[in-house]
């Protein structure tokens, strides 16, 4: 690495504080201002079931409808699916007293548009059956989700979003009988009709565009949908919504992270000198990354598996820079200058550093893709910290030792590194 | 004096634990955890500023004479009255030791047999999809890694990955299925992460041999090699074993049981993982190693035809 003179080091050091203090408030301490509270990204962060604050909801199903045991598991399948694309991966859905009822546990957060949004959310789950008909009698239903319906993409085109029904065998047939039946579309949720519109533009297909001005709109219409098809039908009329609290503590857990993050930092710091307190530097601007990473990605969800993950992440980046700093060690003991110990030992650590990292990240990757839920959270979690683990040890501790070294010269006392004299 | 060799030694262990935990689960049955096998759910109404602190306590109390424990606890709000809501990790309850327990529990807690609901069944949380999914994740896991290892290490080194990862995580799940903890999602991300701690130890080990080999070629042998490194990796093992067990003995203190047998069987994963990369990777990769180098020097020399010394 290109060495950097005094002065410009003096700027760099005076910039990456500012950075670090702006960017460790706004991660990670709460502020009141009047009536507003900001919580920081990292009192933000979604906390799942196990931890956190629940909100639960139980749907009668109805007994006109499927009660098949195949049915009720694909319900519940779907129903998982469906609250993982829209944030909530550690979702809990499960069917109580011999399928009577299905119950969704949902996590939410306190004092925001959370608990509002989550009720929303539940109380669109319970929306009843997806039904196209020529009039808003039963008697004249000619498209049933479960039965018709084989999938629901939502796409956009000029200032438009659509949201196209793909139809089953089955459902092309309907959809020809409906349009012959009728110039007018209803559709009805529930046993209940929503909206209508014209179906004079259409033509029989194997699917129906239907058109939307508000992404937003269309993406809720395109959820109680496929909520809508799913193989039982749910009583919209009779679902109970409540909170609910677990008895596990998150508080076990943040004490092991202290102690660990603590003794891993110390171990640095005194085996490596200056080196391991530029760790310390190099932690704290992570930690403001993964707090921001994780509070933006909606399918991050904390919940025990996935702290393990991040402690196995945090144990990841702390072997790689210990590789990297075990190598300068090991260059200065054979006789070679602090700098140029530095230098080799960089180049001699690139190998071990990144093969370790490819054999984190490329598993967790392929986990995160083909993974559902919370293996998939879990999955995310590693794949990041080994990547931003990668950066930290071959970008910016070098970086932060070759500012150091602006100052140093060379003097090796700082770095606690003891050549056994003969 | 000829060194022993050991990997039959550690093979046969793990072919005993693998075919013990087959045999015990054919015979005993396999401990799957709600979140794959449904279980029971109790809701105990609760009168206003009821302290539920000894609750927990004394329905295991009550739950032991029937062989049964909570599993997990919560309380929840249904309308306008307050629940104290737990779960059984159990399919078959009878009828008449239904009633009985709910006679039980209102007898111990000291409340009315009204306020303690019937005992009914939950399914499991789990879909068959997400088994699959995970399934054909950890394959395509394994058969990545073993190309990668191929280009990099040479086909003999990717063939031990393969072999250890594999090993690793089926070991895993023998240990767990032996003790009998329980098996959910939690245990099931154990697993993952226990062999990617394999994989990540595997690949400091032979980073660090493929090193040696650039700088000490006819100076040292496979073994040594695989020795040299298997010592150098013990730091970064160290690291990792650390920071799980730290995590894992925090988790005993959760106060949910399903999270403390979580952690027990994290430290199982753990054990399994350093066995598998630190002895059985070590010394398989050793003999692969010196076995492919033997066929090559093999090979080479019959290539080689001897000088004549006649005059």
């Amino acid at each position: 690495m290109k060495q950097i003179r005094k002065k410009p080091a003096i700027l760099l050091i005076i910039l990456l504080s500012v950075v670090l203090v702006v960017g460790s408030i706004f991660a990670f301490v709460p502020m009141n201002f009047g009536p507003t509270t900001y919580k920081s990204f990292a009192g933000a962060i979604k906390v799942g079931n196990d931890f956190g604050e629940t909100m639960y909801a139980e749907y009668d199903i109805k007994k006109d409808g499927s009660t098949e045991v195949v049915d009720v598991k694909k319900s519940i399948s779907d129903i998982k699916n469906i609250l993982s694309k829209q944030g909530h991966p550690s979702a809990s859905v499960y069917s109580i007293n011999e399928n009577e009822k299905i119950r969704v546990e949902l996590s939410y957060m306190n004092g925001d548009d959370s608990f509002k949004d989550t009720y929303t959310l539940l109380k669109a789950v319970g929306v009843g059956k997806f039904e196209l008909r020529s009039s808003s009698n039963e008697e004249d239903t000619y498209i049933v989700g479960s039965k018709h319906v084989k999938g629901v993409t939502v796409s956009n085109y000029t200032s438009y979003t659509y949201v196209t029904l793909e139809l089953n065998e089955d459902g092309e047939q309907a959809l020809a009988d409906l349009l012959n039946a009728s110039k007018t579309i209803y559709v009805c949720m529930g046993g209940n009709t929503q909206t209508s519109f014209s179906s004079e533009n259409m033509s029989a297909g194997s699917s129906i565009p239907l058109t939307f001005t508000d992404y937003n709109s269309a993406l809720d219409f395109a959820m109680r949908v496929e909520l809508g098809c799913i193989p039982v039908d749910l009583n919209a009329d009779t679902v109970t919504i409540n909170t609910m609290t677990s008895h596990s503590s998150i508080l076990p857990v943040i004490i092991a992270l202290a102690v660990i993050v603590t003794i891993a930092l110390m171990y640095l710091a005194l085996r490596y000198g200056i080196m391991g307190l530029m760790n310390l530097v190099s932690t704290l601007a992570s930690s403001i990354v993964y707090v921001i990473l994780f509070w933006a990605i909606s399918m991050i969800e904390f919940n025990n598996s996935s702290f393990l993950a991040l402690v196995f992440g945090f144990a990841v980046t702390i072997v790689l820079k210990n590789m990297y700093m075990s190598k300068v060690r090991e260059e200065y003991l054979t006789g070679k200058t602090i700098e140029a110990s530095i230098e080799t030992g960089y180049k001699k650590s690139i190998a071990s550093v990144i093969a370790t990292t490819v054999a984190v990240l490329i598993p967790a990757v392929v986990l995160a893709f083909v993974g559902s839920g919370i293996v998939q959270t879990s999955s995310l979690i590693i794949a990041i910290m080994s990547a931003f683990g990668l950066f930290e040890t071959l970008l910016f501790i070098p970086w932060l030792i070759n500012i150091v070294e602006a100052f140093n010269k060379g003097n090796d006392k700082i770095y606690h590194f003891k050549r056994e004299e003969v | 004096m000829k060194k022993k060799i050991l990997l039959p030694i550690y093979l046969a262990v793990s072919l005993i634990l693998i075919i013990t935990a087959v045999v015990m689960s054919l015979t005993l049955g396999v401990n799957l955890g709600i979140d794959f096998n449904g279980g029971k759910q109790v809701e105990i109404k609760l009168e206003e500023n009821t302290n539920t602190d000894n609750y927990d306590k004394a329905i295991n109390e009550v739950l032991k004479n029937y062989g049964l424990s909570i599993d997990s606890t919560l309380t929840q709000d249904k309308y306008t009255d307050t629940y104290y809501v737990f779960k059984i990790n159990t399919n078959e309850i009878s009828n008449e030791n239904a009633t009985k327990i709910r006679t039980d529990i209102a007898t111990k807690l000291n409340i009315s047999e009204e306020n303690v609901s019937e005992i009914i069944s939950i399914s499991g949380n789990v879909t068959v999809k997400t088994l699959v999914t995970i399934s054909i994740a950890a394959g395509c896991v394994f058969i990545l890694f073993f190309f990668i290892s191929w280009i990099r290490y040479g086909i003999m080194n990717g063939l031990t990955t393969l072999f250890v990862s594999l090993h690793s995580m089926i070991l895993s799940f023998a240990l767990i299925l032996i003790t009998r903890l329980q098996i959910n999602i939690p245990t099931v991300i154990a697993v993952l992460v226990s062999t990617l701690f394999t994989l990540a130890i595997l690949a400091i080990i032979l980073e660090n041999v493929r090193e040696n080999k650039v700088k000490h070629t006819n100076e040292l042998t496979y073994k040594e090699m695989f020795a040299i490194a298997n010592k150098k990796s013990i730091p970064s093992m160290v690291i990792f074993t650390s920071a799980i067990v730290i995590f894992a003995i925090a988790s005993l203190f959760n106060p949910a049981i399903y999270i403390k047998l979580f952690a027990l069987a994290l430290i199982e994963c753990v054990v399994v993982s350093i066995y598998s990369a630190n002895f059985v990777g070590y010394e398989l990769g050793a003999i692969l190693s010196t076995v492919s180098a033997e066929k090559v020097k093999q090979k080479l020399s019959k290539n080689v035809e001897p000088k004549s010394t006649k005059k």
